[in-house]
């Protein structure tokens, strides 16, 4: 489904974790870009830690054998999302001109049933008033909304930086070209770990990296679709 | 148009080592009216029992499928495609992928307010089949529930000797003519 | 030969008559003396009883809104919940309370369509009991919100976004699940009170007997009356019992039709109903013990009828278990990695007290006891095994929902869940709640149904058969 309506854009992203070094400027500069508040250490010992993009650190093997791999986690957006269809006020859909899973604030009532369904844990709930200690309520990013408490939230693919993108694409008089946007988490990689692009575009460098022999789905066998494609090989693929 | 009157005969339902199954006196007294003339809608029960219409001796009640039940079954049942395919024709948002008209989701608002709405017209059934809530003031003895059942009879007020003689001669316990009193 | 039969039938003894009057329905006495045994109790409250009054009510003001507003004020964080279990005791609590509330269902509704003549004196006790278990419940999906002030969304009205709610959701099928329940178990336990509450009518002054002559709608128990509310109840009696079915499929629909691992089972209908009419029944049986010694009601309320609901018990024990092993065994066996790793928490893990707990309490005890004819004619051994039967059944809601939310697929997201006080105090509020109305109910509303238990006597007689005498049931309709 997420390759079916005509004129709609289909934002892949392409995240290559043999270039991942686990340094966290992505999920330093989501925070920055999407106005995602501080939750502070006793919340984040409860598990209510509150990233955007997470990096997930997994151990493979033994001691002295240990390797720490390193998978930058969001939201997959879905084309098949199981968030979608459960919430009772029709606050997260799928948006077919974008094909992103959108999250509409003002409608959510929070009955956390969407987070209950994602298989990827990405979605993110307000369990306080969010808390900007001074003074970083200054940088707070006017394109987006600074949410409440009660709602749910996570990762949009910087739909605000898609918006504003198209909007100058059309002031222009151009369409929307391959590199025009870039979300904060792929603007702040060091490795350029992370590509985004539309699918939709013909010139875009997506196609060549989501073809890739490394490319991966996460959990696609439960039928989600996503639409963040990783390239796995570890040391013995070549590439 | 000659005058009617209404008598109510209180009859006790215990018998000798019976208690409430004792409705010889009130069957017997039917009949006796029946013999006067009366007919079978002049004459009305009050019991806290219910008897049956085979025990008592009366025609049977015969109802056809209440159309109230349907109607209000049918209600729910547009309600619940109007909700589940109208709003989606209105408004629609695609979630998971889904089409937006989706059959098999539908069912569970379709039975649920089907159900309801036959719920509703059985109770709407049996208020407006009674004529509740009346408030208005009505014939009734209390005493129906203290193990007797009452008989009213309504009739040409020329016969009141002989239907009093009917109901006393089959062991009512009181006779008289009932007012209607706010319940 | 002789010596043989001799020794054969030294140890027999002659059956002796069961004494008839033991069974309510061979036992009538005069009408207004069963008015009166139920009146009693409703005209007179004891100081005891103001008491207890007074101590829910201030449970209730501040352990079920004193926290709720607690939580409203400061957010939903101050409840244990994090990610990933989004759902823990509030939603535990709800399933829990909507099994509650299908006891009434099944004693008033299965067993009036089957007949079975010992449900006549307490179908009115157990039907009460839905309607403040649903009151109770349905208080869950506003407390849980995370901004519950806006919970009309859910509500298909007309607004100025046009928006609609969305009903692929198992949570809306939720709202009208239960509002269809709630109002048709309302009506039912209504329309046969209206016989009694004409009877309180007519024995009350003042406020009470404005409030019956109100309620009782001007019933006089004539003829007609009785026909059209015999015919509404047959009809009711059917229609609910898909309604009770339903509702508690589709809240276990909340769970099965997600993804996540443990809850993605299409045993979870079936399974939840079962679950829901075991817990019923046993707190139907807990609370007409207490009704019973409370409001003096030995004469209604006898060892036949809880002998019959343990009975009842036992079965669906039984078939829990059944439903359990189904569930269980077919993970263990034929399951992903991701359920092996759930019931490896289960069984060995941070959840195995409970798990174990829960089947002591739903197989070990019912089964080991239940099947004991003295064990069933002992109220204290049935108020305890019944009230272990619900602490099984909250476990069992407890693992599934926060349990089996700490598990998933992507180990780096698994978590610990621990209950924080205002869930605790809001889940106790609720049982304080529902007890609360029980009371409250039980002076205003007659809790035993004068008439049918008449028609019952009506229809049972005493005949001969051969050297003996057996009971006769009349088919009345």
């Amino acid at each position: 489904m997420s390759e079916s309506t005509a004129d709609g854009h289909r934002w892949k992203m392409v995240i290559d974790l043999d270039k991942c070094t686990g340094c966290q400027a992505c999920v330093v500069a989501c925070h920055a870009e999407n106005n995602v508040p501080i939750v502070g250490g006793e919340e984040v010992a409860m598990g209510r830690s509150r990233h955007w993009i997470r990096i997930e650190r997994y151990w493979e093997g033994e001691y002295p054998d240990v390797k720490a791999r390193f998978l930058p986690m969001l939201c997959q957006q879905c084309g098949h999302a199981p968030c979608e269809p459960v919430c009772p006020t029709f606050a997260t859909y799928h948006s077919d001109a974008e094909g992103l899973n959108v999250q509409v604030y003002n409608r959510c009532i929070g009955t956390r049933y969407c987070a209950n369904n994602c298989p990827y844990s990405a979605r993110m709930f307000n369990w306080f008033e969010p808390y900007f200690p001074s003074p970083l309520e200054q940088q707070l990013n006017p394109d987006v909304t600074v949410r409440g408490r009660g709602v749910m939230e996570k990762c949009t693919f910087c739909i605000q930086r898609i918006k504003r993108a198209e909007d100058r694409a059309t002031s222009d008089g151009r369409p929307l070209e391959d590199g025009d946007v870039v979300p904060a988490c792929a603007q702040s990689c060091p490795t350029r770990a992370i590509h985004f692009g539309d699918l939709t575009d013909p010139h875009s460098q997506i196609h060549e990296l989501i073809e890739s022999q490394r490319a991966i789905r996460l959990l696609n066998e439960q039928g989600t679709d996503p639409s963040v494609i990783y390239l796995k090989g570890g040391e013995s693929h070549a590439g | 148009m000659p005058k009617r009157m209404t008598l109510l005969g209180l009859f006790n339902t215990s018998g000798p080592g019976r208690p409430i199954d004792y409705l010889d006196p009130v069957t017997g007294a039917m009949e006796a009216l029946r013999i006067l003339g009366l007919r079978e809608q002049d004459m009305a029960l009050m019991m806290g029992v219910p008897y049956t219409s085979k025990m008592l001796g009366r025609p049977k009640i015969y109802e056809r499928v209440p159309w109230a039940t349907i109607f209000g079954a049918l209600a729910g049942l547009s309600t619940a495609i109007l909700l589940t395919f109208f709003t989606q024709f209105h408004y629609p948002i695609r979630v998971g992928g889904r089409p937006y008209w989706g059959t098999a989701a539908a069912w569970i608002p379709i039975f649920e307010l089907t159900m309801l709405g036959l719920v509703l017209g059985t109770f709407f059934n049996f208020i407006w089949k009674n004529a509740f809530p009346s408030t208005q003031p009505q014939i009734y003895n209390p005493n129906i529930n203290h193990g007797r059942i009452a008989l009213t009879a309504s009739f040409d007020a020329r016969y009141e000797d002989d239907v009093r003689r009917a109901m006393l001669d089959n062991g009512a316990e009181q006779v008289y003519e009932p007012e209607k009193k706010p319940l | 030969m002789l010596a043989d039969a001799q020794t054969k039938f030294k140890n027999l003894v002659w059956p002796h008559e069961d004494d008839p009057k033991e069974r309510l329905l061979l036992d009538p006495i005069p009408q207004e003396e069963m008015n009166q045994i139920m009146l009693k109790p409703m005209l007179s409250a004891s100081p005891a009883y103001w008491l207890v009054v007074a101590l829910l009510a201030g449970i209730v003001g501040v352990c079920l809104f004193g926290s709720w507003a607690y939580m409203i004020r400061w957010g939903m964080g101050v409840a244990g919940i994090r990610r990933p279990v989004g759902w823990g005791v509030f939603i535990a609590t709800f399933v829990f309370w909507i099994g509650i509330s299908h006891s009434g269902t099944f004693v008033s509704a299965i067993l009036r369509v089957f007949n079975a003549e010992f449900r006549r004196p307490i179908t009115r006790a157990a039907e009460l009991m839905v309607t403040f278990s649903l009151a109770c419940g349905g208080l869950f999906p506003i407390i849980h919100l995370g901004r519950m002030w806006v919970v009309y969304f859910m509500v298909p009205m007309p607004n100025q976004r046009q928006l609609w709610p969305n009903f692929q959701s198992a949570l809306v099928w939720d709202l009208l699940a239960i509002t269809t329940y709630l109002i048709s178990s309302t009506i039912y336990v209504f329309l046969p009170m209206i016989p009694d509450l004409a009877m309180a009518r007519d024995h009350t002054t003042g406020w009470r007997h404005a409030l019956y002559k109100f309620t009782s709608l001007g019933w006089r128990g004539t003829e007609y009356e009785f026909h059209y509310l015999h015919k509404a109840l047959n009809i009711m009696a059917f229609a609910i019992i898909p309604i009770m079915f339903s509702v508690h499929t589709i809240v276990s629909w909340d769970f099965a039709m997600t993804q996540q691992v443990g809850w993605h089972s299409s045993i979870f209908g079936p399974y939840f109903v079962v679950g829901a009419i075991f817990s019923g029944v046993s707190a139907v049986i807990t609370v007409l013990l207490v009704v019973r010694r409370t409001m003096h009601l030995e004469y209604f309320l006898r060892p036949e009828h809880f002998d019959a609901l343990a009975k009842l018990v036992l079965i669906f024990s039984l078939a829990w278990t059944y439903f359990f092993f189904n569930d269980f065994f077919v993970e263990w066996y034929g399951g992903d990695w991701a359920g092996h790793k759930l019931l490896n928490f289960q069984m060995h893990g941070g959840l195995a007290p409970y798990w174990y707990a829960m089947l002591f309490f739903n197989i070990v005890v019912p089964i080991l006891t239940l099947w004991n004819k003295r064990v069933r004619n002992s109220p204290i051994a049935l108020f305890l095994i019944t009230i272990g039967i619900n602490i099984g059944m909250y476990l069992e809601r407890l693992v599934i929902i926060p349990g089996f939310l700490q598990r998933n697929r992507m180990p780096f997201n698994w978590g610990e869940y621990t209950p924080q006080w205002p869930e605790v105090s809001i889940a106790v509020g609720t049982v304080a709640l529902f007890i609360l109305l029980y009371l409250l109910a039980s002076k205003v509303i007659p809790l035993i149904p004068v008439w049918e238990v008449l028609e019952g006597q009506l229809s049972h007689s005493r005949r001969r058969i051969g050297k003996t005498v057996v009971t006769s049931v009349a088919e009345l309709e």
